[in-house]
């Protein structure tokens, strides 16, 4: 045999062989750190972090889902977390600010639950309240204003009450088997924080897109996805990530970055201050550049979350889309007048944009593809004593 | 277009002896006395391209980088280039000038050489590697219009890079032995202040006979990689990519490729001879993938292969090329999934291409061009047809 004729032969059966598919493959180790706990996250997502010392569980989960929608989690027994945090509204209220069990009124927008799990600051610009253990503490028994309005002297009666309840005897005894067999504060909170932990939203069309389904987004979300992903529109810095915001946490992660933003909403007497009591991360750090500053809400189901902003002054998403096209906020008249577009401590990417009708209502159909009906519908979240 | 022009013009101002239309116009193993110039052009049509305008290139399971740019539908300037050299005796200087689609022309070679000895060639500048002979090979030069699979995706299309070669030839026996040593700053390779340079040694065989001729080679490339990313619509080069939309993850640590390559080719009469090629690589990379803040252990072992069949009778050349790559990336951590997605390192199919090349030599310039090929390095498998034109053309000048 000629030896070219041998490297020919040999090649020609060699190379199929390689081009079998079963012989490429990538793989993960050790990437399901997971839990005993059925989070309903897809595969291609990462976990949440959860802390140690309040590992998740179904029937930790189970208890907080009761405690969540029990209006006698409060001081005068008118109102539960749910009662501002609407499932139907991605659990938010509708309202421009909370209205606490006693008529107060909340200085701010209540956020949506939606994959609060992966949230690194809680409420609105505080930078130190990173776990949902502690700020659970703050509606239960915040003074200013007064949430639920539980207090050292309410508070017996309140923790009688569930003691007696055959129901949370039941779920009690699951959730804590080990120990004491009456509730306390510590285990109030720790069940609520593994419930609303355990609120997860990765179904909604835009998911369904990001992951290969071409028709899961309309011709004119595709169109507003292109705007919304643009270096003119600059949305996606703040608003990127799979929970398409940029403050965002996973137990994937070597760091964790906490940004807050001034978006230019105010600019009082043109110092770039914020009226109080809404004037941002500076009333925690004490630092002049933090004016203003908040966190990037996650844009998951914001169609269901209006009105928008931190004090809720804006109804709609077309009101959203005119104040960033606009670059900021010019307020003429009034206490608050000032030119937010010229606050001087402003965000960099609040910079203005023009868009023709058209373009406006592609990116807000885009932004409407962030909705994920499963979530708002689930049955695991939805108050179980509604169920017969 | 500029640089098209002035490559036309400088090489059809060279009147004198016109090389023929195969001949490299790379690294000349012994150039010979004098001065030499030659350009070359190459330019097809496709009737598709294997990613859409504005979708960057990426064969799922592998990193990607460098050069390697998708082609795209209908008609492209995949390569303008001019080359010069000149020797005085043991010593020479050589040059390249290169535009490639849409890039502007640059130069993509300048190095020097000096003859320590009859079989010893000292070279230094900034060069392509030897160590397969796919590297010096262009669109202008070879049997197909694309670069082998391989070459783009385990060196970003071909390796060159600032450095020094130590050749030893031993020309009774056909052998050639090779050291390199580069700065290591282009892919697979990506130098930072603490990293190493990168290196090559190879060994090449060469037996000629009256009808024979037998090639054989084997190479092996070490380098680091400090932070290495897919930068290749970076800095001007976005070719119309939403460079937001890229995710931003890097490699680092150390880089292996051993490869061999054999041809073998047999003159069947005055204008025809049949021949195989085949090449064989493996790529070997162990480090960390990482974002802005996670990082996974990863490992990787890949495969690339390719056969090339050919034969030439007057001015007629056919060709068929087969090429199969296999990947098998192994990621540890919590982080494993989520990086792995945006490196697109996760897929099960091992991508492979097939391409039918036809040649007409239509005279000593230029050659015409047609191929089919399929081809299934993206996560769809597609059939390209593709037709155009090479020009090449050499002026030497002896015993200046």
């Amino acid at each position: 045999m000629k030896p070219w004729t041998l490297i020919l032969g040999l090649g020609w059966s060699l190379l199929p062989a390689l081009s079998c598919d079963s012989r490429s493959r990538t793989s993960i180790i050790g990437a399901d750190v997971n839990d005993d706990f059925d989070w309903g996250i897809p595969d291609d997502f990462p976990l949440p972090i959860v802390p140690a010392e309040n590992p998740m569980s179904e029937a930790k989960f189970q208890l907080g889902r009761h405690l969540f929608y029990d209006t006698r989690l409060s001081g005068n027994g008118s109102q539960s977390c749910a009662s501002c945090h609407q499932p139907e509204k991605a659990f938010t209220d509708g309202r421009a600010t909370a209205l606490g069990s006693t008529g107060e009124i909340h200085p701010r927008n209540t956020m949506s639950l939606t994959n609060v799990a992966y949230v690194p600051t809680l409420t609105w610009a505080n930078p130190l309240l990173q776990k949902l253990e502690s700020q659970i503490m703050i509606p239960l028994f915040g003074e200013n204003p007064v949430e639920h309005g539980l207090t050292e002297s309410n508070l017996p009666t309140v923790l009688e009450s569930l003691n007696r309840d055959p129901v949370y005897i039941r779920l009690h005894a699951d959730a804590y088997p080990f120990g004491e067999t009456v509730f306390d504060t510590k285990k109030i909170v720790e069940s609520l924080a593994v419930f609303v932990r355990g609120l997860v939203s990765f179904d909604s069309p835009y998911d369904r897109f990001q992951q290969g389904e071409e028709q899961a987004l309309s011709a004119s979300a595709q169109r507003g996805r292109l705007l919304f992903f643009s270096e003119s529109l600059e949305c996606f810095h703040c608003h990127g990530n799979y929970n398409l915001t940029n403050s965002n946490a996973d137990r994937t992660m070597n760091t964790i970055e906490r940004p807050f933003h001034n978006t230019g909403l105010f600019n009082l007497g043109g110092t770039g201050a914020y009226p109080s009591p809404n004037r941002g991360v500076i009333e925690v750090t004490g630092r002049a550049q933090d004016m203003g500053k908040f966190r990037a809400v996650s844009l998951r189901n914001i169609e269901l979350t209006a009105p928008y902003m931190h004090d809720g002054s804006m109804a709609s998403l077309e009101d959203v889309l005119a104040f960033y096209a606009a670059g900021g906020r010019q307020v003429t008249t009034g206490p608050l007048a000032g030119d937010g577009r010229r606050n001087p401590f402003k965000d960099g990417f609040i910079s203005g944009f023009t868009l023709d009708e058209s373009q406006k209502n592609d990116l807000i159909a885009f932004l409407k593809s962030f909705t994920d009906p499963g979530f708002v519908n689930n049955p695991r979240y939805q108050n179980p004593w509604d169920s017969p | 277009m500029n640089a098209l022009r002035t490559l036309f013009l400088i090489t059809l101002l060279a009147d004198g002896s016109q090389a023929f239309g195969h001949e490299s116009t790379e690294t000349p193993v012994q150039p010979s006395e004098g001065l030499k110039i030659s350009g070359a052009v190459a330019t097809h049509w496709r009737s598709e391209a294997i990613v859409p305008a504005n979708r960057r290139w990426i064969v799922p399971g592998f990193f990607m980088g460098g050069e390697a740019f998708p082609r795209p539908n209908g008609f492209h300037l995949d390569e303008a280039s001019l080359s010069a050299s000149f020797r005085h005796e043991s010593s020479f200087v050589a040059a390249k000038i290169g535009q490639h689609g849409e890039e502007d022309a640059k130069f993509e070679h300048v190095w020097i050489g000096h003859f320590l000895s009859d079989g010893l060639l000292l070279e230094a500048g900034k060069m392509t590697s030897l160590m397969t002979s796919q590297h010096a090979q262009h669109s202008s030069q070879a049997r197909f219009a694309d670069n082998p699979l391989m070459d783009d995706v385990f060196w970003g299309r071909h390796y060159a890079d600032t450095g020094a070669r130590l050749r030893s030839f031993w020309p009774n026996i056909g052998l050639e032995l090779g050291l390199e040593i580069w700065q290591g700053e282009r892919f697979p390779s990506d130098r930072d202040e603490k990293n190493q340079e990168s290196g090559t040694a190879y060994i090449r065989w060469q037996l000629d006979s009256d009808a024979w001729m037998q090639r054989v080679g084997l190479f092996y490339f070490d380098g680091q990689a400090a932070r290495r990313k897919d930068d290749r619509y970076e800095a001007g080069h976005s070719h119309g990519v939403d460079l937001t939309t890229i995710p931003a993850f890097y490699f680092k640590g150390d880089v292996e490729i051993f490869g061999g390559e054999a041809t073998s080719s047999l003159v069947l009469g005055p204008e025809s001879s049949i021949g195989v090629e085949a090449g064989w690589q493996a790529f070997r990379s162990r480090g960390e993938l990482a974002d802005l803040t996670r990082t996974a252990p990863i490992e990787t072992d890949s495969r690339a292969a390719k056969v090339e069949l050919f034969g030439q009778w007057a001015q007629h050349l056919v060709a068929s090329r087969y090429e199969s790559l296999q990947f098998r990336n192994t990621l540890k951590g919590a982080a494993a999934g989520v990086l792995a997605d945006a490196a697109a390192l996760k897929g099960g199919a091992s991508p492979f291409r097939a391409t039918l090349a036809y040649q007409y030599q239509w005279d000593e310039a230029f050659r015409l061009r047609a191929e089919w090929t399929r081809d299934f390095t993206t996560i769809r498998e597609i059939d390209l047809g593709l037709v155009g034109f090479v020009w090449f053309q050499a002026y030497q000048a002896k015993g200046m």
